[in-house]
């Protein structure tokens, strides 16, 4: 069981830090523009 | 068009696909192992580790071209690159490890391939350290520039470490082939695809921002 919490840790490790430093990227987008 | 939106609206459904084919799919290995669906873990450790390679490839290049033509755009693409590679090489290090805990039963053994990667690791972390504590601009590009064609090094000695030192970590590609499934092969192909476009998504946005910051 704990494997697959591990295996679901990693999951949204990896998709979370694409969409953390996607949304960090816009925010700063943001920020710049205005 | 921004060429970031062009490459996010090509990758967000091609994000879907790999997720669902990820884990809906038959389990990677097979045979002999009790829960093989715990191996899935390596459609979210290959693509990090690669792209975080690619990273600072890209950034060596840009960084040679900044020193030589002292070009602005050279060193924001340099500073783009390392900032998508600096979160993908720690997921790299935490996948890696909680695949180590299923595979050789430890989530740390200070292997060459764990070692050599964690070395990885941490030069992105120092490239990040040396830009901020540089205030004058032209020399703080100029020094992460040279720093990055050193750190450079970190690359080949991560990828051949598992060649070279006797080491846990399997050698998937090697020249006889790939050992690993077809269809497990083919959604590996598509996840790296995905991170690839993911990577030049967020590099074009990196870019487009540092540019407009005047960085």
């Amino acid at each position: 069981m704990r494997m697959y919490v591990e295996l679901l840790i990693s999951y949204i490790l990896y998709w979370g830090a694409l969409t953390a430093l996607a949304i960090f990227l816009l925010l700063k987008r943001r920020r710049v523009k205005s | 068009m921004k060429l970031w939106k062009v490459f996010g609206v090509a990758t967000l459904p091609l994000c879907l696909v790999s997720m669902y084919l990820s884990l809906s799919s038959p389990p990677p290995i097979e045979a002999g192992i009790a829960s093989p669906d715990v191996y899935r873990v390596l459609y979210v450790h290959v693509p990090p580790a690669w792209i975080s390679y690619l990273s600072m490839g890209v950034a060596l290049v840009s960084s040679i071209i900044y020193l030589a033509r002292r070009t602005v755009k050279a060193d924001i693409i340099a500073l783009s690159s390392m900032r998508i590679g600096l979160p993908l090489s720690w997921v790299t290090i935490v996948t890696g490890s909680l695949w180590a805990n299923i595979a050789w039963g430890e989530y740390w053994s200070w292997d060459p391939r764990e070692t050599t990667t964690l070395v990885l690791a941490l030069a992105f972390i120092g490239y990040f350290i040396i830009r901020w504590s540089i205030p004058e601009l032209n020399r703080r590009r100029r020094v992460s520039a040279m720093y990055v064609i050193a750190s450079f090094i970190t690359v080949p000695l991560s990828y051949y470490s598992a060649i070279l030192w006797r080491t846990l970590h399997p050698i998937v590609i090697t020249h006889t082939g790939i050992a690993l499934a077809h269809h497990t092969v083919l959604i590996l192909i598509i996840n790296i695809i995905t991170a690839l476009l993911i990577f030049l998504t967020l590099l074009s946005l990196s870019y487009d921002v540092e540019l407009a910051g005047g960085r």
